[in-house]
């Protein structure tokens, strides 16, 4: 007759051994914090880069050209402006923050994430009206033959492009009633994407993403659905250089190069304007 | 070695009172008799440290088990006890051999392969190891329960009515080798039963609980209240008569008739009998007028 | 493609470390809430119970205002590491074990109730002690918890967003999870990149559900005292 004691298995005994001593607690907390300490090392890009979402795809271009003649890595985020400052103060790991506004930036310097110092315009953005099948001239009051869920605009409370295409919107006469049954969407790139998806009517586009549809070949644009704002509307695009960025060398030379000649280049094809020779603040 | 058991205080449950006061010597095996829902099982779970609620004394030998003015209480595992209850409860999900070294594991002296082996064939389970526990019959659980319960070489043993699931076939000689057992291993016993028969065989003193008193205690013979003694006689039939129903009985000479009182050189008795499947005849000896061979 | 293999690494990383934690940390908890007579018990259940029903965004929000660099905790983590401990991937998994705790606590207390009092009365007085108790007869017969808890766990931090959005942000190969990524590519009309992941997640949520239902809940074989 065989008595084989079961054994008691390995890992159990590891199991019992954590628990077993210390009364539950000492070990287990050691280990909860080593295990989120390690997971703290999985850190990996040289220099993250905050961009407003107009500037999502022009970012990737730089990125992408940077890259290429530099030993430099570049993390491109992006979202609407408000969120990403949002982010920041918050302790988002950003290293540059490239806005769609002046404000903004001015904000994190306020807070005392970047210095008064860090910050410059790098590009000037262009709103427009898209009204695919629209004939022109038409204005901003001529919307109000659509219904208001028909026309969408970026999200005046995160995205400077939707504040001043809200302004615009406030100042045209149009009423009250009707302005609020406007779509708002998170950010200006998706305004592009519902018009071009008719999901909208009409909406308050960025000039750098029609640029960028046109690039890919999505639209075949006839340029006169389009009212272009720049006069009534101009959207000064600052970025700051964050304090925690400032022995950063890649997150340097990203704004260094920024305002140099290739890039510049680059900016224009995108269908931004480039800032005259600004002093910075 | 006289081991007293005290136990003076209470336990106080919603509908059910039980109040003990008790000192006695454990050199014998006692008994706890009474009506259901008299605080039999309550009184037992107290001396195994299962009653939280117990609020007085308790002290085995020379150890205090429990003082609640002073606030000192031995938890169940450390008493080393033997319990067997009445639900005969093994761990679910495992098969007898793996319960039976749950035993083993956490007694306190080495078992050599032979002393299992016999005490397995001893209680009957042998062909049992590999089974499931759930898939036990009620008197197989209670078997198993009980050689659990002596696996752990305890100081005081607790069973309650741990062999009530068992059929007559079983009853006896369980209760016979427990008998055997326990004088070989001199280990104290309290033993509740309903069944008189079990209780004369196992124990020499008898503690009567009613609604959470005790309201009598004595020698075993005399609180079964016979007026002669009550014995349990193995024999082998020899003969058998069918027209006269005359049962001719050899008994068993090894085997003496213990327990008897009030009889004397002479007595004409009446042995009464069950008559059982098995070798052994169960019987029973009450004086009266007759004799049967 | 690669960029989404990353984050699928991620969400999986994620969900591991935080049901490795969970096992650690709600099994006590749930194991002292089974056993608990004390007042203080409903109120715990209630905490426990709160990632159930509390919008992801609160929790989130909170956890920001808990964590961030200038709080007290946020910044005794800064002092450590040098780097904000809100989005990032070790912030996450704090947020994770909070929002999945009911799903690995409930479970785990649910299996330890059935284990029969009779049982764990059984074993200790042939001399397991209550921890011996815990280890040899309560943890075996939980086993089915365990593997609910675990897979329930896995399965709802795989499936989080709403605080990951709030204090993850979307940062590439540290806080950019799959829901989280479904969520861009869909803002940037990416739509078959986002068919791809969601359906995925959807089979994976399916079948870990199945395998809950199907195995663990085969509670039919029933444990009697």
């Amino acid at each position: 007759m065989k008595w084989a004691l079961p054994k008691v298995s390995l890992i159990r005994r590891a199991v019992f051994l954590l628990y077993a001593r210390h009364d539950f607690s000492f070990t287990r907390s050691g280990l909860f914090l080593g295990l989120l300490l390690f997971c703290n090392l999985l850190h990996s890009a040289e220099a993250t880069i905050a961009v407003a979402a107009n500037f999502r795809e022009t970012a990737q271009a730089i990125a992408q050209r940077l890259e290429s003649t530099s030993p430099h890595r570049f993390t491109i985020i992006s979202g609407s402006t408000g969120k990403l400052v949002s982010q920041a103060l918050y302790g988002a790991p950003f290293d540059v923050v490239m806005a769609a506004d002046q404000a903004r930036p001015l904000k994190l310097i306020d807070e005392g994430l970047a210095a008064m110092n860090a910050r410059r315009t790098y590009a000037l953005g262009e709103l427009g009206l898209w009204w695919p099948g629209k004939a022109p001239p038409f204005g901003i009051i001529d919307l109000h033959e659509l219904s208001p869920q028909s026309v969408c605009l970026a999200n005046p409370a995160l995205a400077p492009y939707g504040a001043a295409a809200w302004s615009l919107l406030e100042r045209s006469g149009l009423n009250v009633e009707w302005l609020a049954g406007v779509v708002r969407v998170d950010n200006v790139n998706l305004v592009a994407g519902m018009v071009a998806q008719k999901q909208s009517r009409a909406g308050f586009v960025a000039r750098a993403s029609i640029t960028g549809m046109m690039r890919k070949g999505d639209l075949a644009l006839d340029d006169q659905s389009i009212l272009w704002l720049s006069s009534e509307a101009a959207i000064q695009q600052d970025l700051v250089l964050m304090k925690r960025a400032e022995d950063n060398p890649a997150a340097q030379w990203w704004v260094e190069q920024l305002f140099e000649a290739p890039i510049q280049d680059l900016l224009k094809s995108h269908g931004y304007q480039l800032p005259k020779a600004e002093q910075s603040q | 070695m006289t081991q007293r058991l005290i136990i003076d205080g209470c336990l106080r449950r919603s509908g059910f009172t039980l109040e003990v006061q008790l000192d006695i010597g454990l050199d014998q095996a006692v008994g706890l008799q009474g009506a259901t829902g008299a605080g039999k099982t309550t009184l037992l779970r107290i001396m195994a440290g299962l009653e939280p609620g117990f609020i007085g004394r308790l002290q085995c030998g020379d150890s205090v088990w429990h003082d609640s003015a002073k606030g000192v209480s031995l938890p169940a595992h450390l008493r080393r006890l033997g319990v067997v209850f009445q639900d005969a409860r093994l761990l679910p999900g495992r098969t007898v051999e793996h319960n039976l070294v749950f035993a083993v594991q956490r007694s306190p002296s080495k078992f050599t392969d032979l002393q299992l082996a016999t005490l397995v064939r001893d209680f009957y389970i042998d062909g049992l190891l590999d089974q499931q526990v759930d898939t036990l019959s009620g008197g197989e659980r209670q078997r198993v329960s009980l050689v659990q319960a002596l696996l752990t070489r305890p100081q005081l043993l607790l069973l309650d009515e741990p062999l009530s699931a068992n059929d007559s076939e079983h009853r006896w000689q369980v209760a016979a080798r427990l008998s055997d057992w326990l004088r070989e291993q001199e280990v104290p016993l309290i033993y509740v039963s309903h069944s008189a028969d079990e209780l004369h065989l196992l124990t020499r003193k008898i503690l009567k609980l009613e609604a959470g008193q005790i309201v009598a205690q004595g020698p075993t013979s005399d609180m079964l209240k016979l007026i002669s003694a009550h014995a349990s006689l193995p024999a082998t039939v020899l003969e058998v008569n069918e027209t006269s129903g005359r049962v001719m009985l050899r008994l068993e000479q090894s085997r003496g008739i213990s327990g008897i009182s009030g009889l004397s050189p002479g007595d004409r008795i009446c042995v009464s009998h069950q008559l059982e499947q098995d070798l052994d005849v169960g019987a029973s000896l009450q004086p009266q007028t007759q004799q049967d061979e | 493609m690669s960029a989404d293999l990353q984050t699928v690494w991620l969400t999986v990383l994620l969900a591991s470390v935080t049901t490795l934690m969970l096992l650690f940390l709600a099994t006590p908890l749930a194991w002292w809430l089974a056993n608990s007579a004390s007042r203080l018990r409903s109120i715990v259940e209630s905490l426990v119970a709160m990632p159930l029903v509390l919008p992801p965004t609160v929790l989130g929000f909170y956890l920001l205002v808990l964590l961030n660099p200038d709080s007290f905790l946020g910044g005794l983590w800064v002092r450590a590491t040098g780097d904000s401990l809100t989005f990032s991937f070790s912030g996450l998994v704090i947020a994770s074990v909070i929002y999945s705790l009911p799903f690995m606590v409930q479970p785990l207390q649910s299996a330890f109730r059935a284990v029969p009092m009779s049982v764990r009365e059984s074993a200790a007085v042939m001399g397991a002690s209550p921890r011996d108790c815990f280890f040899s007869v309560v943890l075996p017969l939980s086993r089915r918890g365990f593997l609910t808890g675990m897979v329930l766990t896995f399965a709802h931090t795989i499936g989080e967003f709403g605080v990951v959005l709030m204090m993850g942000g979307n940062i590439p190969g540290e806080t950019r999870v799959l829901s989280i990524a479904i969520y861009e590519h869909v803002e940037t009309l990416n739509y078959d990149a986002a068919h791809v992941l969601a359906l995925g997640l959807m089979s994976f949520s399916f079948l870990s559900l199945w395998l809950v239902y199907r195995v663990a809940g085969r509670g039919a074989e029933v444990v009697r005292g």
